[in-house]
């Protein structure tokens, strides 16, 4: 039997696969022993995943599957099926100037004054940046920059980007490292692996709200865009708002402080031109094909090269300052549940593990902390 | 022949080069590695001037691939081969393989061409066998070539390539600014 599971809302609703039921939260269901119920095993088989989608989540509290903002669900033989609108296979002639014209329309729609866009150095957000400049937008700049030697190319594509800009905060690379914080992030339903990037989210909302901004856009999903094959007039399942979209962040670190975290390049119908422009074309691991149709907008640095940094050296270091929260997580989720992989010592060993970069490491490890994060939340907020 | 020259760093409170006859990557107390007086040639401190400054290297986008002749593709298949073959571990004989020039191509880019085409070289882990290839192959490098060997510190992970003139020759290669260069090989 078929049902559908659609949530309209803004933010991510929860769907209790046994009664049918849909909650805007679940908190208030949560005690001590469905902790204990938990399943850790499911939690890092789903953090293996970009975003925690229905039909490729497990349950990690017993029937209960998030359901992400703006997204319908056929439920059906205990699995998820994305309910995909349908998109246009006309194909689309289309230039920058298309594009530009595009952001104009937001801007008339939405009033795009007083934004802030996250400034990482990297082609995605730059694109997004100087699409706003060219629309007659100046946005507001926030991001870390780094004095380290691997992200020198980075450095440099700032520079060039703010130039001119008049609202720019540029915070030291230690303000936003992966790991920090940990013993304050918020309180949370279900565990993600988003949590492990709270530190570095609260400095760029911190930052933005001091700008006076409460509209704060990221460069995320040009990756999916512009890297993915293309077959012809399909449209990828990764192109999807819900496929790249962090909804984790923007519900429980953005709004409590009045903003809105968005992915300009998720949303409609951006993704439908690149999807009719970049048809047939195969995997493009360096954006080709986006550093030369927005090269118009772009600095040479962005056209011509295809550096790309490696966040190995930042996640080690971010990783070596935390190691005591790590070990107070630990400590604070094996009282809970009584599972030796989460005590103190076990996640430190895990945490120095995965110092040796294995993909796998690194994930299984991921995955435990976030879950510990999750109970460290609740007990500090006295939920359970 | 290659020559080597080690280029110590200090960071993160350490000092780090790589040992240019065993291809580790080497740490210890802050200063107490440090260049010999040797002075290093013109040639390498122009490679490390590109090193520190990516984009002031002469961009150009991917050549499709010439066909090679049948000798290029036999004599290629052979020394990459052998190279595969003494592998990471028998760091030292492949410097010295890779010393003793057979050149098949005009230029190191001609020779990255055709050594990304080859299988082992759809991902990046055998870096060191494609520059060492290139070193071994290509007539300009002779004359201007330096291949180096770094790490991303303080990682530890290391990586090899070569910058050529204003040219970094493996145009498939876009991870190798991370990587902070610690010893340097130039034909003698």
């Amino acid at each position: 039997m078929k049902e559908l599971v659609s949530n309209s809302s803004r933010t991510s609703k929860f769907f209790n696969t046994k009664s049918g039921l849909l909650f805007d939260n679940i908190l208030d269901m949560i005690d001590a022993k469905c902790i204990r119920l938990a399943s850790l095993e499911s939690h890092i088989r789903n953090s293996y995943y970009y975003v925690q989608c229905p039909d490729t989540y497990t349950s990690v509290l017993e029937n209960i599957v998030p359901i992400p903002p703006r997204t319908n669900w056929e439920y059906s033989s205990k699995k998820f099926f994305p309910v995909l609108k349908n998109f246009s296979k006309k194909r689309r002639i289309c230039g920058i100037e298309n594009i530009i014209r595009l952001v104009d329309r937001y801007n008339k729609n939405f009033n795009l004054a007083n934004l802030t866009v996250e400034l990482s150095g990297g082609l995605d957000s730059s694109i997004v940046i100087q699409l706003l400049r060219h629309s007659g937008i100046e946005p507001n700049l926030v991001g870390f920059q780094s004095k380290r030697y691997e992200f020198r190319t980075e450095s440099c594509i700032q520079d060039i980007i703010k130039t001119g800009c008049k609202n720019v905060i540029l915070m030291a690379d230690d303000k936003g490292l992966p790991y920090s914080d940990l013993l304050s992030v918020p309180v949370h339903p279900l565990p993600n692996k988003s949590s492990i990037f709270y530190g570095r989210h609260k400095s760029i909302v911190e930052a933005s709200v001091h700008l006076g901004s409460s509209l704060i856009l990221n460069g995320m999903g040009g990756d999916f865009l512009f890297c993915s094959a293309v077959r012809h007039n399909q449209f990828p399942l990764e192109f999807y708002k819900w496929q790249s979209d962090d909804y984790w962040a923007n519900e429980y670190i953005y709004k409590p402080y009045g903003c809105e975290y968005i992915s300009p390049m998720a949303l409609k119908p951006f993704p439908e031109i690149i999807a009719s422009l970049r048809s047939g074309q195969d995997e493009d691991t360096r954006k080709i094909w986006a550093r030369k149709f927005f090269r118009e907008i772009l600095p040479r640095e962005l056209v011509e090269y295809a550096y790309k940094g490696s966040f190995d050296g930042v996640y080690e270091y971010g990783l070596k300052l935390a190691l005591d929260d790590i070990q107070k997580i630990g400590n604070v989720a094996f009282e809970v549940t009584k599972n030796n992989s989460l005590n103190g010592q076990n996640l430190l060993k895990l945490a120095v593990n995965s110092l040796n970069h294995s993909h796998e490491n690194t994930l299984d490890f991921m995955g435990k902390l976030s879950f510990g994060i999750w109970i460290y939340s609740l007990v500090r907020e006295n939920v359970i | 022949m290659l020559k080597s020259f080690k280029l110590p760093v200090n960071l993160f409170g350490f000092s780090w080069v790589i040992c240019p006859l065993t291809g580790n990557l080497v740490k210890a107390e802050e200063n107490v590695l440090t260049r010999r007086n040797e002075s290093i040639p013109e040639k390498i401190e122009r490679a490390l001037f590109y090193c520190n400054e990516p984009f002031d290297l002469r961009s150009f986008s991917e050549n499709s691939s010439e066909s090679l002749t049948e000798f290029q593709r036999n004599s290629l298949n052979k020394i990459h081969n052998r190279l595969l073959c003494l592998g990471n571990s028998k760091f030292l004989m492949s410097i010295l393989y890779a010393g003793y020039s057979k050149h098949i191509f005009d230029n190191s880019v001609q020779a990255m061409t055709a050594l990304s085409a080859l299988p082992e070289h759809s991902t990046q882990g055998r870096c060191l066998q494609k520059a060492l290839a290139t070193a071994k192959t290509s007539k300009s490098f002779k004359n201007d070539g330096v291949l180096f060997i770094g790490a991303h510190l303080p990682t530890g992970i290391m990586h090899a390539w070569i910058i050529e003139n204003d040219i970094q020759p493996d145009f498939l290669d876009r991870s190798w600014v991370n990587y902070r260069p610690l010893v340097a090989y130039i034909s003698k």
